[in-house]
């Protein structure tokens, strides 16, 4: 049966969440092992006597039946296995009730009303196990039976709806008159010829539900479109054709923010577009516009690059060092904010090109790994770090702690808000050293070091003792060496602003930590703990808290 | 809608009183009316506006037809927010969907203010 | 689920009754006389929803930018308006004279220069808080009932664009045109003010705090625009707090220096520091409590605190000799308040027992140096009553200070190990220090206890062990322990078997068990020795009834036993052929019991009762054994005929020291003059004749004659040498044993390490010094315990 006891050291190819279940401890082997624990407790707990061994089985089966129920959908293999679990209990107990059960014909007297009654083959077992019971007392107790498991269903299918809410961070309340307005919308959005002055926020909502949907159509975006309107906001371009996303700038040319998600569809023509028609445009965000060339974006900035405060573009791979120039070039005096984020174009060379942005408050430079190297972002924090109030760089794997001690150290004083997740190339002392008595900087704001697996305790205590007083978000996913003693300081640290906490994944955190966590950090409104295994439904949350992720939420 | 004509009162504090633009007058309990956090803002007795003292709220923007369905909605939230588990569905037709939008965003007063004190 | 496409409804558009556009002016009016109105609290004529929906539609139809200014300016105007009509004509008239340093040539000061009396000056301060306070007050109501109508825009705009509030927007507007207003500065006569009045109060004054506390109050809830926790109090007045405190402080550092003794000092520091934590704490922030509590640490504690503990008239010293536990008790306080190490107070308080232990030290020596011959102590006796002086005063020197230590220092730990010190340092530094304590218990156990109860021998002994502990050679100690508790046993001069295990119960408790053991194991030998003699006697009346000579033996295991009685050659003696015979049958029947055992005899140990026919009567004499050899020699004499000191020594071959010593006291003393000696003399000399005083005296029946030797007194100087000796040679054994056994055990060490770890094993016997350790590990190497390594010749490996 058990290969594993064989000692064959041959292993078949790994699936992607095998291998990341193995990274973090967590094997089959080592599940079995828990399960048999667990099972050898409750034996060990339970010396029960004959009797009572067949009324517990009763109860059990009828769980495990249920339980069947609901998880139909679950995979077909699953629901097997719980099938032939619980036949096989089912035997052992059909056995006992068997050899103690009158058979059918017998008289026998019931257990609830003392009536004589003729056994039949369908006569119920009482609830204590004890005895039978005659027809009418059977019937009422069936009812019962029924009642109670419905019960259970729905207080289950309730438990799941919570869950659900939870995993999608909503509050979990009565909900809103405008969001269940803004649903009805929504659905009908075909329906609709005109949203009316609803307010920029509404008309945002629905915009935001319409992309989830993805029902934002070339149909649907002219509801959204007006001439006064200064900012847009869409989450999911995939069905705007090119056609669409030119009306844009020609209904709404006083446009002056716009953010445009996976529109696959963008080419150079509508950029250059925008670039004639939008004359007060000074924030863009374009994500997916993959194809958007190098040249246009050239042209672009030529054109209205000087205007431009913030840019932002993700996901392309045509971006290059031309365009890179032309922003430098045309948006030195004005660009305060620039993200680049999965730009592959960008080689390490390009980056010093950004050294021309003196005004520079915000940067991102994330997900692009081979283009950032420890000497060039310190080259660059030297000129522009001063300023600096945002700062993200996840997964730069080749950044090491020289770069925390000779770039943001030394240079980022008005540092607000970090984020290195992935960064894995700093260790547990680099970090802590940036953070030792960094007396030149009053404290992060938002820090994420989410998956930086070298850091532990020492860095991330140094980060408390340096930002208590600011953070307002703190994300430390995955930072699986972190001990009980850095959330024990975190608790005891005063952090009046600390609202949202993301600890998945970190093993050593569990219910007393939570609770001691929500009762100290008095604005602690949000906590993410998926993979917490030791975060159980027990653990006693302030009200107001949301936890997101905790096991015993996803039965 | 509960319309509790009888209590004509308007120093009853435990009813509040409000009215349409075509001039349907609702009387509603004050704990329902506190849902709405512009609403409680209006009545709030710490607060001096001619509508605490009045106990009655004038709402010029907001039709009888629209106010009936805010009551609705107010009483629906008053009776759920303390078990919000699994509540039915509040109905909200769509052909007043865009109206009811307005009425409650002009109603809803501060963020998160829809849970009673 | 369900297709949009399938019912279709005609979804109505909000009728917006305000459609089109508005106009801002006049929206803008409505909202503005509105304000005005509150303002002057008469907003129950004001219809919220109109407001609240005018400010609604504004910001829907994308007005909200306007509005949030214009409210901005709005408000900034009205506050600078109240400033300038209502706070600034009110602070002209009365706190001019308080600011004259503070505001250079603000708008509207300097004008009126006649200084008032002092009082009205002070209750104006007082007034234009309360006046700040209540357009304060007012503004915080306005704040509240605008961001109310304004909510809408709060929601949609400020949250959007993450501008401060309306609520928030408005304080900010108070901090800046009212406290900080460029024209007339506020904040500057409110901080004089509360300044003033915290001057007025450390001069003793009564001062109306709750106006203060109220202001205070504002200040701490007008916070700055970075979110950093800092606060108007924090950023503008504390430091101006701060810097007059240190002002304050330094002088008063001064005055109370100069004008107080050290107990008044500590009396007025205390107090400062518990004036300032209830300010800080009644009307200031809690936030500054620490901070001026370092203020007043630093000026009064830590400048000027050597100086007050080492003052001679009434510091240190002064409070220990006089008692002054509530002095001391201050000093200690205040003393951790800055220091949490103490460094000061320990130091001098370890000085001042050294410097007293030095003197009992002294003292001690004195008395053995110079004994008091007039009456009529001995060198030997001075020495006994050195030992109990010493100790006696030392233990109370040591009950002194734990009073202090327990009464006045919380029985702090630091402060105990450095009394530790102190005391193990002085002591230590007398090397008699072993011997002293060992003759102390020593003579409580053979007399100084008699008669008292068992809890009153076990305070004796408990005290004892205390200063047992400071001793850091406690193998001296062991081997005059040792040798005292022989004598006792030996001599049967114990005045109880259970006191005297209870000593050794609480050695065990001290140093362990190894320690005892020899001690222990000399016990069990006394008991065994009584049961074989029984043995003994039964056997002999058996097989020689006739016997007229009563014997008893004690057989000691030598290891157990001071090494004194061990040595064979040093105690040789030829007895009397009767006591010859009856040895010899002793020692077969021991050895019929115990083959292969060895006895050998230690006649110096022993004693005799022999009866003696004098002319007048017959007495009975209790002697030394060597005593009784001797006198038996006298039984084979006629009357009249001697014997010299050589004939004696030939026949007798007991050692020279002890036949001296022995003569002594049969010849000597004048009471025991069993012997009569030619020529008289109080020496023993080789021409010596002793012949049989026949006609010797007493009254009493029973004579004990105590051998010189036995007389239980601090060693002379030869033996004290004898001592030292002995517990050298003790030591090198010891120390060879931890070289190896640490080797053993290890196989390989550097030369520092064994030395440190040889040291750690034997510190609890004695204080090694690293030259005998240096010493002994050439000696195991030149033995081929360990040897050095060939590579690095700091290492040594363990030979097996």
């Amino acid at each position: 049966m058990s290969r594993n006891a064989g000692g064959s050291r041959v292993r078949g190819p790994n699936s992607a969440l095998t291998e990341f279940l193995r990274e973090r401890g967590i094997d089959a082997n080592a599940i079995r092992h828990r399960y048999e624990e667990t099972l050898q407790q409750q034996a060990t707990t339970s010396p029960d006597t004959v009797v009572t061994v067949s009324g517990s089985s009763a109860t059990s089966r009828s769980l495990s039946r249920d339980e069947v129920e609901t998880t139909v959908s679950s995979s077909s293999r699953s629901r097997k296995r719980t099938k032939k679990k619980h036949e096989d209990s089912d035997d052992e107990g059909e056995l006992l009730a068997r050899m103690t059960r009158p058979r059918p014909g017998q008289i026998d007297f019931c257990a609830e009303c003392q009536c004589r009654f003729t056994v039949t083959a369908y006569s119920k077992t009482a609830r204590d196990g004890n005895g039978l019971l005659c027809h009418s007392c059977g019937s009422k107790y069936a009812q019962e039976e029924k009642q109670q498991k419905k019960t259970q269903i729905s207080s289950r299918k309730r438990k799941k709806s919570i869950a659900a809410a939870l995993l999608d961070k909503q509050e979990f309340a009565v909900p809103k008159l405008q969001d269940l307005c803004i649903k009805v919308i929504a659905k009908y959005i075909e329906d609709v010829e005109i949203l009316g002055d609803i307010g920029d926020f509404n008309m945002e909502k629905i915009a935001r539900i319409l992309s989830r949907n993805r029902s934002l159509k070339d149909n649907t975006l002219k509801l959204f479109l007006n001439p006064s309107i200064k900012r847009l906001h869409f989450w999911d371009c995939s069905n705007l054709s090119s056609d669409s996303l030119e009306l844009i700038a020609s209904y709404c040319p006083l446009l002056e923010s716009l953010t445009l998600s996976m529109c696959g569809q963008m080419t150079d023509k509508v950029i250059d577009y925008y670039s004639t028609n939008l004359r007060n445009l000074h924030s863009l965000t374009i994500n997916g516009g993959f194809l958007i060339t190098s040249g246009c974006w050239v042209r672009f900035f030529d054109k209205i690059g000087s205007q431009l405060v913030r840019f932002s573009l993700a996901n392309t791979l045509r971006f290059n060092r031309e365009s890179l120039q032309a922003l430098v070039r045309n948006c030195s005096a004005t660009l305060e904010e620039l993200s680049l984020s999965r730009v592959g174009s960008l080689k390490n060379e390009d980056i010093p090109l950004l050294l021309q942005l003196p005004k520079l408050t915000a940067l991102e430079l994330s997900y692009m790994r081979d283009a950032i190297t420890d000497d060039d972002v310190i080259d660059l924090l030297r000129v522009i770090g001063p300023r600096l109030v945002t700062l993200n760089l996840d997964d730069s794997g080749d950044l090491t702690d020289k770069f925390l001690l000779e770039g943001v150290r030394p240079y980022c004083g008005r540092l607000q808000n970090l984020s290195l997740a992935l960064c894995d190339g700093f260790t547990d002392a680099g970090v802590r050293d940036v953070f030792k008595d960094w007396e030149f900087n009053n404290g992060l704001i938002n820090a994420n070091f989410s998956r930086c697996t070298n850091v532990g305790d020492e860095a991330i205590q140094a980060l408390i003792d340096h930002s208590a007083k600011t953070l307002v978000i703190l994300n430390l996913n995955s930072v699986y060496k972190l001990t009980t003693a850095t959330f024990q300081l975190l608790a005891s640290s005063d952090c009046e602003f600390l609202s949202q906490l993301d600890f998945g994944f970190v093993h050593c955190v569990g219910d007393e930590e939570i609770e001691v966590l929500t009762e100290r950090c008095k604005s602690l409104q949000l906590i993410e703990a998926y993979g917490n295994i030791r975060i159980t439904e027990l653990a006693k949350v302030k009200r107001g808290v949301k936890v997101l992720g905790r096991q015993s939420d996803s039965l | 809608m509960s319309g509790e004509n009888s209590s004509k009162d308007s120093g009853d504090k435990e009813y509040v009183r409000l009215v349409s633009s075509d001039g349907f007058e609702y009387s509603i309990l004050r704990s329902a009316a506190a849902v709405s956090g512009t609403l409680r803002g209006m009545l709030s007795q710490s607060s001096n506006f001619v509508e605490a003292k009045q106990n009655r709220v004038v709402l010029p923007n907001i039709s009888g037809v629209l106010l009936e369905k805010v009551c609705e909605y107010l009483y629906y939230n008053l009776k759920h927010q303390n078990n919000p588990g699994n509540i039915p569905e509040f109905d909200v037709p769509p052909e007043m969907a865009l109206e009811l939008l307005v009425a409650s965003d002009f109603l809803d007063g501060k963020d998160g203010s829809i849970r009673s004190e | 689920m369900m297709s949009s496409g399938k019912s279709r409804v005609k979804m109505r558009p909000p009728r917006n009754r305000d459609s089109g556009d508005v106009n801002f002016d006049d929206s803008w009016a409505v909202l503005s006389t509105a304000m005005q109105e509150m303002y002057r609290k008469n907003a129950s004529r004001l219809s919220y929803e109109e407001l609240y929906r005018t400010a609604y539609t504004l910001v829907l139809k994308k007005h909200a930018e306007r509005l949030y200014n214009s409210f901005k300016t709005f408000v900034a105007q009205h506050l600078r308006e109240i400033v300038s009509t209502e706070l600034a004509p009110l602070a002209s008239n009365t706190t001019n004279s308080l600011l004259t340093s503070t505001i250079g040539g603000g708008g509207v000061t300097s004008t009126i220069a006649v200084p008032l009396a002092a009082a009205d000056k002070r209750e104006g301060g007082i007034r234009f808080l309360k006046a700040v306070k209540a357009q304060w007050d007012d503004h915080c109501l306005c704040m509240r009932m605008i961001s109310d109508i304004l909510m809408y825009m709060d929601r949609v705009y400020c949250k959007e664009l993450q501008l401060p509030l309306i609520y928030d927007a408005g304080l900010a507007l108070f901090r800046d045109h009212v406290i900080r207003n460029n024209e007339f500065q506020v904040g500057e006569h409110i901080y004089a003010i509360i300044l003033d009045q915290i001057q007025l109060e450390r001069d003793g004054d009564i001062v109306d705090t709750s106006a203060i506390k109220a202001t205070v109050l504002m200040l701490e809830s007008l916070t700055e625009d970075k979110i950093d926790g800092e606060t108007v109090y924090s950023r503008s007045f504390e430091p101006k707090f701060l810097r007059s405190s240190v002002d304050f402080y330094t002088a008063e550092t001064d005055k109370l220096s100069r004008e107080c003794d050290s107990s008044q000092y500590l009396i007025k520091t205390e107090k400062r520091l518990q004036e300032e934590f209830e300010r800080a704490m009644s009307y200031l922030s809690m936030t500054s409590e620490p901070k001026i509590t370092k203020i007043v640490e630093e000026n009064l504690i830590t400048k000027n605190f050597v100086s007050v503990i080492k003052s001679d008239a009434s510091g240190l010293t002064y409070m220990i000799s006089n008692d002054r536990f509530d002095d001391l008790k201050r000093l200690y306080r205040l003393c951790k308040r800055v220091d949490p190490e103490k460094t000061d107070l320990r130091s001098a308080l370890m000085a001042r027992i050294i410097q007293q232990g030095g003197e009992i030290n002294q003292d001690a020596l004195e008395v053995l140096k110079h004994p008091d011959k007039s009456k009529g102590v001995t060198v030997q006796n001075a020495a006994t009553i050195a030992a109990f002086k010493w100790v006696e005063e030392v233990l109370g020197l040591k009950e002194k200070y734990d009073c202090i230590l327990n009464d006045t220092m919380d029985g702090d730990n630091q402060i105990q190990t450095s009394l530790t010190n102190a005391f193990s340092s002085f002591i230590n530094q007398i090397n008699r220090c072993s011997e002293f304590l060992s003759l102390f218990i020593d003579d409580n156990l053979k007399k100084g206890l008699k008669g008292k109860t068992e809890d009153e021998a076990e305070a004796v002994l408990d005290r004892a062990i205390t200063l047992f502990r400071y001793i850091t050679d406690k193998d001296m100690f062991e081997t005059y322990y040792k040798t005292h508790l022989a004598k006792r046993l030996l001599g049967g001069r114990s005045i109880s078997d259970d006191v005297e295990r209870m000593m050794i119960t609480k050695l065990k408790m001290e140093v362990g068990f190894s320690f005892t053991t020899k001690l222990e194991g000399m016990f069990k030998d006394m008991k065994v020795s009584n049961d074989i003699m029984q043995e003994y006697k039964a056997h002999v009346q058996i097989t020689d009834p006739e016997r007229t000579i009563d014997m008893s033996v004690s057989v000691l295991t030598s290891t157990n036993w001071p090494v004194s009685l061990s040595t064979i050659e040093s105690h040789t003696c030829v007895y009397p052929p009767e006591i010859e015979r009856i040895k010899r049958s002793f020692e077969k029947f021991y050895v019929d019991r115990h083959s292969g055992r060895v006895l050998t005899w230690n006649p110096n140990m022993g004693n005799a009762d022999i009866r003696v026919a004098f002319r007048k009567r017959k007495h009975e004499l209790n002697v030394s054994t060597y005593a009784m050899v001797i006198l038996m020699l006298f039984n084979d004499l006629a009357d009249g005929e001697s014997l010299t000191f050589e004939e004696i020594k030939a026949a007798t071959s007991i050692p020279d020291n002890e036949l001296i010593r022995n003569l002594q006291s049969l010849a000597v003393v004048p009471k025991t003059r069993i012997l009569i000696k030619q020529p008289m003399s109080k020496d023993i000399n080789v021409a010596d004749r002793f012949s049989f005083n026949l006609g010797f005296e007493s009254q009493y029946i029973r004579i004990k004659i105590p051998t010189v030797a036995y007389i239980n007194k601090t060693e002379t100087e030869t033996e004290r040498k004898g001592t030292m000796d002995k517990v050298d040679e003790l030591r090198r054994y010891q120390t060879d044993a931890a070289i190896v056994r640490i080797m053993k055990a290890r196989k390989s060490l550097e030369h520092n390490i064994l030395v440190a770890e040889v040291t750690g094993q034997l510190s609890s016997h004695f204080r090694p010094d690293a030259a005998l350790i240096k010493k002994r590990i050439d000696a195991m190497l030149e033995r081929e315990y360990i040897e050095r390594s060939a590579e690095n010749r700091q290492m040594y490996h363990y030979l097996a």
